[in-house]
């Protein structure tokens, strides 16, 4: 990106240099063209081509004009690396945007096990979240969980932890003439460490 | 007349034997098996404690259901299962046990850790419970509820019982919270 940004800089010089550089020849040429009447015409002989004699004054507007449009072919390259530049930016830009988004879906999916058949709907929980260095956990209402295939089995979503962060789930059940309660065991939100053995 | 008889007694013979056909597919209920991700159908009688034979729980999970009435619908048996049960229960080499009555059974199981047992309360066919074995997850899901099943032939004589019809598939791998009553 660096190296690109340096070309990119290094066409916009040569090509204000060349521009400035064309004008100044013919700028000459049609100041002092009169007083160069004395200079012999200049001979550009080729076999191929044959022999073009060119007087001085027209011989440096011509020059003048090819500065001009080396710059000009410069500006040229400029627009294109610009263009390649900005639709690399854009696939960067696309990459990044598609990575933040699932970065913000990340939710932690639990499993709470009751041991026992239960009802979610008769079922209040709350979440609770511990951040190291917090003197009470902070306490989320986790809602309706949602139901398993096993009447035992109740799933919940955590967003948003982080390492360290110690969490707990608490549920009471209502409706039932004998009131139960639940408080899970804790969980510490892990960075997970991987092994790399070497490969054969 | 000896027609008459003969076609009676292939009729018998054809009945008899039909019969022992479907006792023995239902038993042994918990013969030793190769491990699958799902277990053949499992018949679990009431009041029964039964150990599991499957090879992948090495006679250490069993399987209890209470009293299952002929109204289960009004009155839901509850099946229990438990992981490494200490009883003096004799089961027999289908991992059948002798009668044991709830009080029995909760008495008798009294000791075992809250971490170790599961129940399900079983209000319809297809309801399930999963259960932890070492590291892995089961599910097992109640397929049927037959009533007045024949389980034994005694002679010409079918004992008839309710029970159960069960299958336990390997669960998908989950990391799991435990909730622990307070």
């Amino acid at each position: 990106m660096l190296s690109q940004t340096v070309a990119v800089e290094g066409y916009l010089s040569v090509d204000w240099v060349l521009l400035f550089f064309g004008l100044c020849f013919i700028a000459a040429a049609l100041i002092f063209g009169s007083r160069w009447r004395n200079i012999p015409p200049i001979d550009l002989s080729s076999e191929k081509f044959g022999t073009l004699r060119l007087p001085f004054a027209p011989l440096v507007v011509f020059i003048g004009l090819a500065f001009i449009g080396v710059g000009a072919y410069f500006r040229w390259l400029q627009a294109q690396s610009r263009a390649v530049q900005v639709n690399q930016l854009q696939i960067e830009l696309h990459e990044l945007t598609h990575e933040l988004e699932r970065f913000k879906n990340y939710e932690m999916n639990v499993q709470l096990d009751f041991h026992t058949s239960v009802d979610p709907a008769h079922l209040h929980t709350n979440l609770y979240i511990l951040k190291p260095g917090d003197p009470s956990p902070r306490s989320i209402d986790q809602g309706i969980l949602k139901s398993t295939p096993a009447s035992n089995i109740l799933s919940t979503t955590v967003p948003s932890l982080d390492p360290g962060d110690t969490i707990y789930f608490v549920t009471s059940e209502s409706g039932s003439s004998q009131a139960h309660s639940w408080e899970s065991e804790r969980l510490v939100i892990p960075i997970a460490q991987l092994n790399m053995s070497a490969k054969q | 007349m000896r027609i008459p008889i003969l076609f009676a007694g292939l009729l018998l013979f054809a009945v008899a034997a039909s019969q022992s056909q479907d006792l023995g597919a239902q038993h042994p209920p918990g013969r030793a098996r190769a491990p699958s991700p799902c277990s053949p159908e499992i018949f679990v009688l009431g009041e029964r404690p039964l150990r599991l034979a499957d090879a992948r729980f090495r006679g250490d999970v069993y399987v209890y259901v209470d009293e299952i009435r002929n109204d289960w619908r009004k009155h839901p048996p509850t099946l229990t299962v438990l992981n490494g049960l200490v009883s003096t229960w004799r089961y027999d080499q289908n991992g059948q046990g002798p009668l044991a009555l709830a009080e029995e059974f909760a008495s008798r199981t009294k000791g075992a850790p809250a971490s170790t047992r599961w129940s399900l309360t079983v209000r319809h066919e297809g309801d399930a419970v999963q259960f932890r074995y070492g590291t892995d997850a089961y599910l097992l899901t109640v397929k049927s509820v037959s009533l007045d099943a024949p389980i034994a032939l005694l002679g010409l004589r079918v004992e008839r019982a309710n029970q159960l019809t069960v299958q336990i598939c390997e669960a998908l791998p989950a990391s799991q919270i435990v909730q622990t009553p307070r």
